[in-house]
């Protein structure tokens, strides 16, 4: 499993969409990495990637939203950083479609995005914790 | 400033292998090379602003292997795309979190889209090369400015 509980930042909303935006990105991998030879699963990786990109979407608005309402300072950082992943993402899967659903494009935004969610998840958001954290001791 | 360079890079992989690996590293000294060192992935990582010129990662195969291993919890063989491209974007990650240390030490710069190459890159002559050692293996790096 992906998803490990040191990744739980403290804040429920977040963690249980960091924990479903996860199972996504297994779930795509999974079916990725499968024996099955490329021609058999295009069709499944299609609706998996699909899937996953729309979560992304959506975990970033909420993600973003709950920012807003606690001030985070590093708002437009942060969503700066997110609006790259969704360009990154939506770019890959542009060229994936003109090119003819071509295996290695895949396999290389898996690995990217891969790393890319486990340092965002355990260091950026982190971050956005913290700040909470301090925010609650302050208001005490 | 050399020094302060390879600091924030050495302090930077050693954050990097903890925080995304649950590894603990350290630097440690290299008299010279391995030679089978050519058997590995260089991320050559472009740096522009303050500083003008690449960081290059030597990471082994085997240890790339074992690193994408503890990270996704699948098991892998070969360095294949998914394997490479992973490795890539941690020598980003890497780097990225460089720029944050040489930015408090007044050296402002940014980072290029890494790229990666197997078994094709000259190992350095010149430059002096740092490794970081963790029990999955080690990571070399030098910097060319």
């Amino acid at each position: 499993m992906l998803w490990k509980e040191q990744y739980r930042i403290g804040v429920p909303l977040i963690d249980e969409q960091h924990k479903e935006l996860f199972n996504r990105i297994e779930n795509y991998v999974q079916v990725l990495r499968s024996n099955d030879c490329w021609e058999n699963k295009i069709e499944i990786v299609n609706k998996t990637l699909d899937f996953m990109k729309d979560y992304v979407i959506t975990h970033f608005t909420a993600e973003e939203a709950y920012q807003r309402k606690i001030g985070y300072p590093k708002y437009n950082e942060h969503k700066k950083i997110h609006d790259n992943m969704v360009e990154y993402v939506n770019s890959v899967s542009r060229q994936y479609e003109q090119e003819g659903y071509k295996e290695q494009l895949m396999q290389q935004l898996a690995g990217k995005l891969l790393a890319w969610l486990v340092n965002h998840v355990a260091a950026e958001d982190q971050r956005i914790a913290d700040f909470a954290e301090g925010r609650d001791a302050a208001n005490d | 400033m050399t020094d302060g360079i390879y600091k924030s890079f050495s302090a930077a992989t050693c954050d990097v292998l903890k925080l995304m690996f649950n590894l603990e590293a350290e630097s440690c000294k290299l008299d010279e090379m391995d030679s089978n060192l050519n058997d590995g992935i260089f991320i050559i990582i472009g740096l522009c602003g303050n500083l003008n010129g690449e960081v290059n990662f030597l990471i082994s195969k085997n240890t790339a292997i074992k690193l994408i291993r503890i990270l996704s919890g699948m098991d892998f063989d070969e360095i294949d795309d998914f394997v490479t491209s992973a490795i890539g974007e941690v020598g980003n990650i890497i780097s990225g979190n460089a720029l944050a240390k040489l930015f408090e030490q007044q050296i402002i710069c940014d980072i290029l889209p890494p790229q990666i190459k197997i078994d094709s890159l000259d190992l350095p002559k010149s430059q002096k090369v740092y490794r970081v050692c963790t029990e999955a293996g080690n990571i070399d790096f030098w910097v060319k400015i």
